[in-house]
């Protein structure tokens, strides 16, 4: 309440600001007109200006504005078109205001031609002079024949101001704002022109046609012409640090649900990855390389809202909570120059998401849907039900059991239950959007609402998301602007409990576990489950067809993410402006685990469990914006101050024992046995920030960022940090040396310096020492409270610092070619990691467990290297265009310095330990097991290695037998345990990249990207169960070739059930290459033509065929080998423990604009 | 321009100094606490806690001072059998529960001699709480000197930085400490009320204060302090034995410092009760909830019995034993007799949970500060004075007097009395350590072949702890 308060005070205290200086700047403001220079300008300087203080630009043809000067005068104006007006009336021109903020300027004479095309009807054949059209327009008049048409970007959207001119005449005119234009020439020979800002001019020959549509491809050189930065926008000309953009088009291209997913592979440096093919399930996304040893997201900012990543859980991801198809451009700030505007919270980069806004115009309705299904890519080739039987009689005469009675003839039992099968389906999802924007010169708006249904390929999982978006912006005067950003959305995410990442629990486990020889159900209808005699053979393992059906447990989650800004423009050049943002998630959550009987296993207790999460966050942001021009310095500054904060609350309930199980609700539940939970936390930011970027003659930039974060979590002495930045870009093609290479459009140097920093996900005042309570003890025989420390204060802890060095290079060739390669350094400093506390400090968590007490310390370095290279090709000739783009990254990742190994990953089950290690010299996450080196193929042989031990601590172990592993003794002691273990591989992949092409023939597109990783591995944890030794789970059918005394093989083990040698211990047997090529994505789109459209009054329509996932190249044996990490922890990173498999999609899509 | 800059910067910093504090919602931190009469209470309620965890006063005495000395047996690998024969490593997990228990303790009181005094509060009870937190310190503190001998001495709330550069200070330093804590304690009430029964009172401080004296061979100051106790007029001897170890007694006129157990908090894990009848007890009906055999008698122990000693059939069941009309079996222990005290003297209780015992452990007896008061007389050279003091004990066992004694027979006797007296109490490894006996009766009477001095006169160090902080120097041979 308290931070509410304090926000709220802050709003107020703006609000009565603004008003008080008002007056005040109207003041100023005249005064400023007062001491403009008398001295004669040029038209253009003046257009330049107004661009400047009013923040518009104006398109216009060369020869309209070129060489036109204005007479200064004293006069003052009010807005806009009183300036225009005055300034191009005496010149003989005039203006029309296009769509959000473009003017055109027109000389005069356009006005009325365009305005009256029937004037020039019967006046035919007369013969053009070339040589005098440039001053005399009149000629013109004389035109024999109309041409009308439609200009459309390649999207099909309208362009509208699009110069169109009969090539090498003053003859032209500019498209309307439905991209409209009519133009009248005197016969049919001849070129058009059509030239527009941002795009690639195009001449198309008349032919003596009337008609002649055309779709204008953009401009390579000016794409992405703004990108966004942290706090503002810049050309991106002007940028110096490592920026890359991603547009919403791009994205809808695949249908995947969050935003992270349509990351992967389309930008260099940025590294993501699956943690679960679930519908709406999670994902890890890596800027520049592994950083810590724990999660490392990105800082996500929408529309300037800072959004808290929340719980790391596998199955939640929050950023699918946003529709992808508001999204109009994802911008990823890399380095430190970039991304230093956000300190403290930048250490692993930045992904800042800004959503479509309305454009002046008449409303613009648009409908876009898609319907497909899914499948899974593949399924892991298990025993049928006779392989199974042989392979547990088998392992069980090895360890001398009895074995199964009903296996006697294993061939008699045929097929049996293919559990794959079972659980997975041809899941549908469908998608629809359907969007309006549009509004006044002073008030646009956007809104769009959105339905997302996808099943899950596995029976029982689902994911819907309902959202609403209203983007609203309004010219209140024209100094005073204010508008808001909202997405209210609605997600229910049947998420299968244990998922993932459960190796004994899972559904996906529990299908590959179970044996084939048990039913799905019984023939009266009930549950397949093994009975009393199964029982010791074939296991517990439950039945994964009743646990989806059992997956009673919809998580909701309600969001209302946006923000409230208003904008005063103060002087010319200098504006403020204030952002207030929320990001309020409610997550609910249901399960209810129903009684059940499968056989002889069963559960009588029904089980409610029920959870209520909030996050809010809050967030206040008030900025100043300077932007001036002196001659040939530009300045730009920015000076701002946030403050943030996000509060958590949550609470649980569970009760047994329910009547039915049909009443799923806690409070139908047993008054007795119920148990109730809760939490809350707050954590609060405020920050100081400053930006300076400062150009010469356009040629050389230089940026300095500065902020200073003050943090919650951190104690007294360590609050704040201040984290600097620098960068400075050089472009070349602008040095008059350059101008002798024509053909190099753009050529910039980059370099940049700076420090950001991570706070560690510490979560709520590290600094505190707590007490806590249930130290009981017992006077006069009742027990009485106790109240001890548990937990010592924690001040000397700090921000992680990065330090990230880069130096990058853009050009443009040809108006074609676009290439942008960088190479970084990041190091990371003073990384928290866990240390323990003696216990001879006293404190202790609980009365009789030995959790260990640690604290976080700042200790470990850790470096990331790499290159990043992304290239662009664009061309078009005649009907057919294309734009292919390329891009790859390389990593190195070492820990530098380290105190204690981190251990982390692990399979569920205890005995096998962690399995990974990461350690000083190392990288992060290595994995960390036993090499095997061979099978021994007969006794005399395991005898041998026995002999090498002591006699009561033999080599490997008594029970060693022929068809059992042979592990390598790496440290040399002739007994093979826990010491030798070795690293025997990594996660991290020596490289990654995409590609990426879009072909247009005609009405036609075509995309494919691709998407690839190589050098890494991959633990492919389900063939420990898959490849083990005893009998009791299912086996891959590999295990056909295991080893028999007759069939020695070197590869797969002998059948025993009882293991004695350990088969399934961690080894690099279980290590895969993790290196694939995947066509992520293959389009095919037609868009009807304008005679069509027209027939139906449409502006557009398109139709699209989408395959996702078509292929996948790679040697990996498991679903898939795009994983993710456990947990988010990069110490988890590429550890395939049954995570929910990925899916292959076919969709049919359409976007109709009317 | 300038002004308007300065006047947003003013007011936008000036809208909240707290904003960046946070102190954590869902639990008490060292700030919020520490205010009222009842945080001080409980913080001190929290040092008794730690005296009772399990390889604390629970089981941890047992441990060291019968199943280490020559009376006790543990033959099961997952608990002190690494005790028990002297191949203790630095690894132990019992050695590191019991090293966590008592400085807990240490901690805790450290946090409420540092805190209390500041709160605003009855006086009488502060003064009374800070000194309770002396006197628990100090107990905690002689058992980390009796295990581990040199110890890091700390006596206010150090935070990590300052936890790592500690160093092992020397026992005199400890011991000093000790006394000093204990001597303020003397200022503690004689009793309590009914629910208070089970905190320190002078008694108890005088008592252990008594016992470190004796520890240090300080026999004449051992055998003054002893005597503050007997002449408090507080205590007296039950009439019999068997009361010590029965709920009916509990906290009564023979008890000077007991460890406070109920029953009912719960099964195994952090509960309240005692957890001796189900370690030592033998299985079946005379613990139907549950018993393991864990801590049993060695079999020469009951050779050393006078004949007619009523305090051998409260000690150990062994053949011909009868509890509750059932007689005893043999083969319900590996040694063929079980420890009697902790179950012998109340009916079986049927639902109690495994370790759900509701019996107090005995700390201090008076029957102990009797037997001090003796040998501190004997030890200045007052042997006369002191055999009525053992006679006294002997008496209540149904035993004859002494026959006349020198100095080395009256010792001699005294061992003998605190043997039988204290047998399961965690008292024989001490004791025959401070007389200088562990060699004789450990190794060569008991046969424990791997005991070896100086190494096994104290515990190990957990490599653990030394692992963190490597100015923690191993104690030798280990």
């Amino acid at each position: 309440m308290r931070s509410f308060t304090f926000l709220s005070r802050c709003i107020i205290a703006m609000f009565i600001l603004m008003l008080t200086i008002y007056p005040a700047r109207a003041q100023t403001m005249a005064n400023a007109a007062n001491q403009q220079p008398r001295s004669v300008k040029t038209l253009k300087s003046m257009l330049k200006d107004l661009e400047r203080r009013y923040n518009v630009s104006f398109s216009y043809d060369r020869n309209t504005v070129e060489d036109k000067r204005v007479k200064p005068d004293s006069a003052k104006f009010n807005s806009l078109p009183e300036e225009l007006n005055h300034i191009l009336q005496p010149l003989d021109l005039y203006y029309e205001k296009m769509e959000g903020k473009i003017y055109l300027i027109l000389p005069a004479q356009s006005k009325t031609r365009t305005q009256s095309p029937l004037f020039t009807s019967g006046m035919a054949s007369m013969p053009v002079q070339k040589e005098d059209v440039a001053l005399n327009n009149e000629k013109t008049l004389y035109a024999a024949m109309t041409i009308q048409g439609r200009v459309t970007s390649t999207g099909n959207e309208a362009l509208p101001g699009v110069s169109v001119q009969l090539k090498g005449t003053g003859n032209g005119t500019v498209t309307k704002s439905d991209g409209r234009y009519s133009l009248s020439v005197p016969d049919g020979q001849g070129t058009l022109l059509f030239s527009y800002m941002g795009y690639l001019t195009q001449e198309v020959s008349i032919s003596n046609r009337t008609t002649i549509d055309i779709s204008l491809a953009s401009d390579p050189k000016v794409i992405g012409e703004v990108v966004v930065i942290g706090y503002g926008t810049q050309q991106k000309k002007d940028v110096t640090g490592a920026v890359a953009s991603i547009s919403g088009k791009e994205l809808t291209r695949t249908s995947g649900t969050s935003v992270d997913q349509a990351l992967q592979g389309k930008i260099s440096g940025v590294y993501v990855t699956t943690n679960s093919g679930e519908p709406g399930g999670g994902l890890s996304v890596r800027v520049r390389g592994m950083g810590g040893f724990g999660g490392s997201e990105p800082l996500y900012v929408v529309d300037g809202v800072i959004i808290t990543y929340g719980d790391n859980s596998t199955s939640n991801n929050p950023l699918a909570t946003l529709n992808m198809a508001d999204i109009e451009s994802i911008n990823v700030l890399k380095d430190a120059s970039a991304s230093a505007i956000y300190g403290a919270r930048a250490g692993n980069g930045v992904v800042i998401i800004t959503t479509k806004r309305g454009k002046a115009g008449k409303p613009r309705l648009s409908l876009d849907a898609y319907y497909g299904f899914q499948k899974v890519v593949r399924q892991l080739d298990m025993m049928n039900a006779s392989e199974y039987a042989s392979f547990s009689n088998e392992s069980r005469i090895a360890a001398a059991q009895p074995v199964h009675p009903r296996f006697a003839n294993p061939s008699s039992l045929g097929e049996g239950t293919n559990w794959q099968d079972a659980i997975f389906q041809n899941a549908i999802t469908q998608n629809y959007v359907l969007s309006v924007s549009g509004g006044s010169d002073k008030s646009q708006y956007f809104i769009s609402g959105g339905y997302l249904s996808q099943d899950g390929i596995i029976t029982g999982s689902k994911f819907n998301r309902y959202s609403l978006r209203i983007n609203l912006d309004n010219q209140i005067t024209d100094r005073l602007k204010f508008g808001n950003s909202l997405t209210l959305s609605r997600t229910l995410n049947s998420s299968l409990t244990n998922g993932n990442g459960d190796k004994f629990g899972g559904i996906v486990a529990q299908a590959i576990r179970r044996s084939p020889t048990l039913p799905v159900y019984n023939p009266d209808g009930s549950w397949g489950g093994p009975d009393a005699i199964d029982r010791p053979i074939v296991g517990d393992i439950l039945n994964p067809v009743r646990l989806a059906a059992d997956n009673n447990n919809p998580n909701e989650r309600l969001r209302a993410l946006g923000n409230i800004y208003a904008e005063l423009e103060l002087l010319p050049g200098l504006s403020f402006r204030t952002n207030l943002g929320i990001d309020y998630v409610l997550t609910n959550f249901n399960r209810f685990r129903s009684t059940y009987q499968e056989g002889v296993l069963q559960n009588n207790i029904p089980e409610a469990f029920s959870s209520k999460a909030t996050l809010a966050n809050i967030l206040g942001e008030h900025t100043l914006n300077y932007k001036r021009g002196f001659g040939k310095h530009n300045v730009e500054a920015l000076a701002g101050y946030t403050a943030q904060l996000s509060t958590y609350e949550y609470v649980s309930a569970l009760s047994l024992n329910h009547l039915t199980d049909n009443l799923t609700t806690v409070d139908a539940g047993a008054t007795t046995g119920r148990l109730a939970s809760g939490s809350k936390s707050q954590t609060s930011y405020v920050s100081y920030l400053a930006r300076i970027n400062y150009s010469f003659a356009d040629k050389y930039l230089f940026t300095a960022n500065i902020r200073r974060d003050g943090s919650s979590v951190f104690s007294t002495t360590n609050k704040y940090a201040v984290f600097p930045s620098f960068s400075a870009g050089w472009r070349i093609s602008e040095e008059p040396f350059m101008k002798s290479a024509p053909f190099i459009n753009n050529l910039k140097l980059r370099g940049s310096w700076g420090q950001v920093g991570i706070d560690g996900s510490l979560g709520v005042g590290a600094e505190y020492a707590t007490i806590a309570s249930g130290y009981l003890y017992n006077f006069g025989g009742t027990p009485v409270s106790g109240m001890a420390p548990n937990r010592i204060s924690n001040s000397n802890l700090k921000w992680e610092t990065v330090t990230q060095t880069d130096v990058g290079i853009d050009f443009d060739l040809f108006n074609r070619v676009s290439v942008t390669a960088d190479y970084f350094v990041k190091r990371y400093t003073d990384m928290i990691t866990q240390k323990l506390i003696p216990l001879y400090g006293g404190i202790i968590s609980d009365e009789y467990y030995t959790i260990p007490i640690s604290q976080p310390i700042n200790s470990a370095t850790v470096t990331n290297k790499g290159f990043e290279f992304a290239l662009n090709y664009q061309h078009k000739t005649g009907d057919f265009g294309y734009n292919i783009g390329a891009n790859l990254t390389t990593f190195t990742n070492k820990v530098v310095m380290l105190e204690d190994d981190i251990v982390g990953g692990s399979t569920g089950n205890t005995s096998q330990g962690y399995l990974t290690r990461t350690r000083e010299g190392g990288s992060v996450g290595e994995f960390y097991g036993f090499i095997t080196d061979g099978i021994f193929q007969d006794q005399h042989e395991v005898d041998a290695a026995n002999a090498l031990g002591d006699p009561n601590i033999p080599f490997i172990n008594k029970g060693t037998g022929p068809g059992d592993f042979r592990f390598k003794d790496i440290n040399g002691d002739n007994v093979i345990d826990d010491n030798d273990k070795t690293y025997i591989g990594s996660p991290i992949p020596k490289f990654t990249y995409g590609f990426n092409a879009n072909l247009t023939y005609q009405q036609f597109d075509l995309n494919i990207f691709l998407q690839g990783v190589q050098g890494n591995q991959i633990v492919n944890v389900n063939r420990f169960m898959m490849e083990s030794s005893t009998g009791t789970e299912n086996k891959s059918k590999d295990m056909l070739q295991r080893w028999t005394p007759a069939n020695h093989s070197n590869t797969y083990p002998r059948a025993i059930n009882t293991d004695p040698n350990y088969n399934d211990r961690f080894s690099d047997r279980f290590v895969e290459n993790g290196s694939y090529l995947r066509l992520r994505n293959l389009q095919l789109g037609y868009k009807l033509p304008s005679t069509l459209l027209k027939r139906l009054s449409l502006a557009s329509v398109r139709v699209y065929l989408t395959a996702e996932n078509l292929f996948t190249t790679t040697k990996y044996k498991g679903f898939n080998p795009d994983i993710g990490a456990q947990n988010q922890q990069n110490i988890n990173n590429g550890l395939d423990n049954t995570i929910y498999p990925q899916s292959i999609t076919f969709l049919g899509g359409i976007s109709v604009g009317f | 321009m300038k002004k308007i800059f300065f006047l947003l910067t003013i007011l936008l910093t000036g809208c909240g100094k707290d904003f960046l504090v946070r102190p954590p919602l869902n639990q008490i931190s060292q700030e919020s606490y520490w205010k009222t009469e009842r945080d001080a209470v409980f913080a001190t309620n929290a040092i008794y806690d730690a005296l009772q965890m399990d390889l604390g006063y629970r089981l941890g005495t047992m441990m060291f001072g019968d199943v280490a000395g020559d009376d006790m047996n543990c033959f099961d690998p997952n608990w002190f059998v690494k005790v028990d024969n002297f191949t203790i490593n630095t690894l132990d997990d019992q050695v590191f529960s019991s090293w966590r228990a008592w400085w807990a303790g240490v901690a805790r009181a450290n946090s409420v001699i540092m805190r209390v005094p500041a709160i605003e509060m009855n006086a009488e009870l502060r003064t009374r709480l800070v000194n309770e937190a002396k006197f628990l310190r100090a107990v905690c503190y002689f058992n980390i000197v009796n295990i581990w001998g040199d110890a890091p001495l700390m006596t206010t709330e150090l935070n990590q930085k300052e936890l790592l550069s500690v160093k092992r200070d020397p026992k005199a330093s400890i011991w000093l400490q000790i006394e000093k804590d204990f001597a303020d304690a003397e200022a503690l009430p004689l009793q309590y009320g009914s629910t208070d029964a089970g905190r320190a009172t002078k008694g108890a401080a005088k008592a252990f204060l008594a016992r470190s004296y004796l520890y240090q061979g300080k026999f004449e100051l051992a055998a003054a302090k002893a005597k503050e106790v007997i002449d408090l007029h507080v205590y007296k001897l039950h009439d019999q034995y068997i009361k010590n170890f029965q709920t009916a007694y509990e906290n009564g006129v023979e008890s000077v410092f007991e460890i406070q157990f109920v029953a009912g908090t719960g099964g195994w894990g952090p509960n309240e009760g005692n957890w001796a009848p189900s370690y030592t007890g033998p299985s079946g009906p005379y613990v139907p909830s549950g018993a393991w055999s864990i801590i049993v008698p060695e079999m020469n122990h009951v050779q050393i019995y006078e004949v007619g000693d009523k305090r051998r059939a409260v000690n150990i069941f062994e053949a011909g034993s009868v509890y509750n009309g059932v007689p005893y079996n043999t083969t319900w222990s590996p040694t063929g007799t079980s420890l009697a005290k902790y179950i012998v003297g109340d009916p079986p209780v049927m639902t109690e949970g495994m370790v759900d015992g509701a019996r107090n452990m005995p700390v201090i007896r008076y029957s102990d500060v009797l037997l001090m008061y003796a040998e501190g007389l004997n030890e200045s050279n007052k042997t006369a004075d002191a055999v009525p003091y053992v006679d006294s004990i002997r008496l209540r066992a149904n035993l004859s007097p002494l026959p006349a004694m020198t100095k080395e027979t009256l010792r001699t006797a005294i061992m003998q009395e605190r043997r039988i007296e204290f047998f399961g109490e965690g008292q024989r490894f001490f004791d025959l350590r401070r007389m200088g006996k562990a060699d004789e009766f450990i190794r060569v009477k008991a046969g424990k072949t791997n005991y070896s001095e100086p190494k096994n006169l104290y515990f190990p160090i957990p490599k653990k702890e030394i692992d963190l902080n490597n100015l923690l120097i191993q104690n030798p041979e280990y």
